[in-house]
């Protein structure tokens, strides 16, 4: 898994405790974060994203939606509308729509999955 | 004027104004510093901060047709449906900011409707309104000012026209022409945000008559030009704003903050003037801006209802009635108001379309539908808010009795609602419900965007009745 240097341990906040190796700048994966408008979310979309940055640790750069320049990318969705898919082609990138503050489980496995696959 | 960006650059760009603003007689030097219009300017510097925050951004900013600059909504011109829909969608988020009018929504509609009415002008009558237009409009979004939506007119003795009226300043009106300009006179009433805007875009306040040409006007007029005054409205509980804290209620304030704009001999140069004598089409500039502003409502009054509908529901819970059936029935009963008049504003904006200038405009007659039902909807749902938490909504102690070293013991005994729930929280919740769902709050529902009668009339315009007859007959068999 890249050049790894050493392997710290970081609590999931599930009560698991996993390695996460300290990843070099160059292989940190990077995922966009693109938000719906947020006219009637049904929660708090940024601190759903602040807890998947808390939980993954160093091994993401999260970008704006704007940067282009992401690998995958997350769609945080206020409702069951997404209207952050509007306009999107789902087979141009990988990425992983969210509606719910439940599903932040879905996140980290994906950001898991991601990795793996990516990096062969 | 130097782009403005963030709060900071809003708050500097309103002490850097220098206009002339009136409140309760004496002259504000700096509005910025004003404990009585600083909870509006607050309100309003959420519509410049929201569109730097990336989980509004979408909602918050738009594509200038013009210019192909990322622009703030608020000076957009609706490019389609979406535009439409997104244009609601943000008014009821920022809203959920607030609790309050954010007042920029009248400027915005003020854009679209001469947007639209200039170029139909410019058809007609091959002036060049439109061009002018849109070298004004390129001003304004490269430089995020924001413009005060100027359409009502005083308007003096009611059963006489603008003409007939025993003072002529009575309605907004050219006093003079010069090779360079016009100078008008009048004034314009209820100006939502007048004190802390930039600009007014000036319109006529309804159709007008030949006799009437010098009524029939549209021009932009920086608000610190020399011959403007505005002078403050004061709303239901004004000194509490002057006091704060918790018997503030909201820290942003009761609805907009209005203002009457007097015009006094104010030269505006030929590049600012849109409309000027093209009466004929007076009623279609104010048909078109009623019905973008009525749009609005079901956004902007659908998010305040839901924080009312939040605060009323934790009213329940802090003082235990939470469980009770009824509570439940009158808080569904709430929030199915709230989304009725919200779907409304969604439904005219998704059955918008496109007018000869290209700009897009919501189903009038629809549009209409939704601000009727807020001017009776929002009633409903603050006199159950009233019921749900109590009298006491009307007769809590000062903040400073809760904080006083005599009786505050009394107050957190004789106010305590449910285990856990400390009394200043309680207080605060029913202040909140008591600033949003009184007075001026009420009354700016009922007239916001026209009065409950005009869109009466404009049912009997668009109401179709004449088909309808037709269909009820062909389907008895009535030839």
């Amino acid at each position: 898994m890249g050049n790894a240097s050493f392997v710290i341990f970081l609590s999931r906040g599930d009560g698991s405790n996993l390695p996460i190796p300290f990843i070099e700048e160059m292989d940190k994966k990077r995922i966009g974060i693109k938000y719906c408008g947020g006219c009637n979310p049904t929660y708090e979309r940024v601190e759903l994203v602040k807890k998947v940055q808390f939980l993954t640790g160093e091994r993401f750069h999260f970008l704006h939606f704007d940067q282009k320049d992401f690998e995958g990318l997350l769609l945080i969705q206020g409702c069951e509308r997404a209207c952050a898919m509007e306009n999107l082609n789902p087979k141009e990138i990988p990425h992983l729509s969210i509606t719910k503050e439940s599903e932040l489980k879905k996140i980290i496995n994906w950001l898991d999955r991601f990795v793996e696959k990516t990096d062969g | 004027m130097k782009r403005i960006v963030t709060k900071e650059d809003y708050i500097q760009s309103l002490k850097d104004l220098h206009h002339v603003v009136y409140y309760n007689g004496k002259r504000v030097e700096d509005v910025t510093e004003h404990p009585g219009l600083r909870p509006h300017i607050d309100s309003a510097a959420l519509t410049y901060e929201l569109p730097l925050r990336p989980e509004h951004e979408d909602l918050m900013t738009a594509t200038s047709h013009l210019t192909g600059r990322k622009i703030n909504r608020f000076t957009h011109i609706h490019q389609s449906v979406d535009d439409l829909i997104k244009k609601v969608q943000m008014l009821r988020l920022i809203a959920h900011e607030t609790g309050s009018c954010f007042q920029r929504c009248v400027g915005f509609d003020a854009l679209n409707a001469v947007y639209m009415t200039t170029y139909d002008i410019d058809q007609k009558y091959k002036t060049d309104y439109f061009e002018r237009f849109k070298k004004y409009l390129i001003y304004v979004q490269d430089s995020n000012v924001m413009v005060v939506g100027g359409m009502t007119d005083p308007k003096g003795d009611r059963s006489l026209s603008p003409s007939k009226q025993a003072d002529p300043d009575l309605f907004t009106h050219v006093a003079e022409r010069r090779s360079d300009g016009i100078v008008i006179r009048g004034a314009k009433a209820h100006m939502t945000g007048g004190i802390n805007s930039h600009e007014i875009l000036i319109m006529p306040t309804q159709a007008m008559r030949e006799e009437e040409k010098d009524y029939a006007l549209s021009c932009a007029v920086p608000l610190n030009a020399p011959g403007v005054v505005l002078i403050f409205g004061r709303q239901t509980n004004e000194e509490r704003k002057l006091e704060g804290g918790i018997d503030a209620g909201n820290p942003f304030g009761a609805v907009g903050g209005e203002a009457l704009i007097i015009f006094d001999n104010v030269f505006v140069p030929w590049e600012r003037v849109f409309v000027c004598g093209e009466y004929d089409m007076a009623g279609l500039l104010v048909e078109r801006f009623a019905t973008l502003h009525r749009q609005n409502y079901g956004g902007c009054k659908g998010g305040v209802s839901d924080i009312l509908i939040g605060a009323t529901a934790l009213a329940a819970e802090y003082q235990g009635t939470a469980n009770a059936s009824h509570i439940k029935e009158k808080l569904a009963e709430m929030i199915h108001l709230a989304e009725t008049i919200y779907s409304g504003s969604v439904a005219c904006s998704a059955m918008g379309y496109k007018t000869p200038s290209g700009a897009y405009y919501p189903d009038p007659l629809l549009a209409n539908t939704t601000k009727h039902n807020v001017t009776r909807h929002i009633y409903e749902i603050s006199r159950l808010a009233h019921d749900i938490a109590g009298g006491i909504v009307a007769t809590m102690p000062f903040q400073g009795d809760l904080e006083s070293s005599e009786v505050g013991r009394y107050v957190k005994k004789y106010l305590a609602g449910a285990k856990g729930i400390p009394v200043e929280d309680r207080i605060k919740i029913l202040r909140l419900i008591e600033n949003m769902s009184g007075g001026t709050a009420l009354v700016e529902s009922m007239h916001g965007a026209g009065s409950p009668q005009t869109q009466k009339v404009m049912y009997g315009r668009l109401g179709n009745l004449e088909q309808k007859k037709r269909w009820a007959k062909r389907i008895v068999g009535i030839e």
